[in-house]
């Protein structure tokens, strides 16, 4: 019994470390605030993460910071990043509280906003740089789908977010 | 302290080492994305003809590899067109898999509990491809193509391999048969292959 209990805490506290600690996503396990070199200067060009399969974006939380790895892609100079079955997620949620978010790119870290992609261009353009990134497909008409599924349509709800770089400090 | 220190790293790597061993061993198969041993459950050996039959709310299939010492298995996307099944295995997910099946193509895929023995037979014309990928995209990614497609051969995105799951035994009966015919287009001289 008191191997078991002793068990279980580790694993608790393990989990907390990791939920909680000073460091970022492991995997898809999500982790806290994220560790590393802050980047003071913005960033004009997004696209030395078309080398990286994924990245690290930490979002500010209710009592604490919450990061998770993500997909990314750049696109005409900016970020983009994508959210499956976005409602349902933490991440999602706290952006809508609160845009500012950090991005982690091996130990860099880069201060920036958040924006969801509303215009169909856009979005366009991001999901056609997605695509080729990493299905390595180019096809002559590509059309993300918005909104909600209808009842039946077993299709993912997926929502676009454009990464806004900022100076380190700014919380406007 | 120093001792107490050591005693806790101890535990930790030890508490690894049996994670380890316990996802690989002893779960029957992966764990989300965390990669498994065997796929426990039913066996079925009869052939299947379509394989609509799978859930639309089901997104990945786990699927067994045996070519080395010890079975290893995954969970990765599939689609389903014209009834046959067929995996997509990214290479963002690491190649693990694609390496196995070039040792050996014989897989098992688990699904809602039944293990079906199967043959991976890999699709390289970008013609099928787009075909197979479309409904994969709309579902997964929430993206409709249409027109021409074509493979963009530099990137993360040039290692994308489609495997179609044969029978085994229908696949060892038509090979003997008959010779086996390339299903390849060859690229261009840009080095793109391209659809018509």
């Amino acid at each position: 019994m008191r191997s078991r209990t002793f068990v279980a805490l580790l694993g608790l506290i393990l989990g907390l470390v990791q939920g909680c600690g000073p460091q970022g996503p492991m995997g898809i396990v999500p982790g806290g605030p994220l560790a590393g070199t802050l980047v003071g200067s913005p960033i004009a060009d997004w696209s030395f993460t078309d080398e990286h399969a994924t990245i690290a974006i930490e979002t500010r939380g209710s009592w604490i910071d919450h990061s998770v790895t993500v997909l990314c892609t750049a696109q005409g100079g900016n970020l983009y990043i994508p959210s499956r079955h976005a409602p349902n997620k933490r991440w999602v949620q706290n952006i809508l509280g609160d845009p500012h978010v950090r991005i982690g790119v091996d130990d860099r870290i880069y201060p920036a906003r958040a924006i969801r992609v509303t215009d169909p261009g856009e979005a366009e353009a991001a999901a056609r740089a997605q695509l080729r990134k990493y299905l390595g497909l180019e096809a002559e008409t590509v059309r993300p789908l918005h909104g909600p599924p209808e009842p039946g349509d077993d299709r993912a709800e997926v929502w676009m977010f454009r990464i806004e770089s900022l100076p380190a400090g700014d919380s406007s | 302290m120093r001792r107490r220190i050591v005693q806790g790293l101890l535990i930790l790597v030890a508490l690894g080492i049996a994670a380890g061993g316990y996802f690989r061993l002893l779960t029957g198969g992966p764990v989300f994305l965390i990669g498994g041993g065997w796929l426990r459950g039913e066996l079925v050996e009869e052939p299947v003809d379509d394989w609509n039959f799978i859930s639309k709310q089901q997104h990945n299939l786990d699927v067994e590899s045996r070519a080395r010492w010890l079975p290893y298995s995954v969970s990765v996307w599939f689609m389903v067109h014209e009834g046959q099944l067929y995996l997509l295995l990214p290479n963002l997910f690491g190649d693990g898999l694609k390496l196995r099946i070039d040792e050996d193509a014989n897989l098992r895929v688990r699904i809602e509990g039944k293990i079906y023995p199967r043959r991976a037979v890999q699709v390289t014309d970008a013609a099928n491809m787009a075909t197979l990928l479309t409904p994969f995209l709309r579902r997964q990614m929430a993206v409709e193509i249409e027109g021409a497609v074509r493979r963009v051969t530099s990137g993360l995105g040039a290692d994308v391999w489609v495997y179609r799951l044969e029978d085994r035994e229908s696949l060892e009966l038509s090979n003997a048969i008959a010779p086996a015919r390339s299903s390849s287009v060859q690229p261009l001289a840009d080095g793109k292959i391209h659809s018509d």
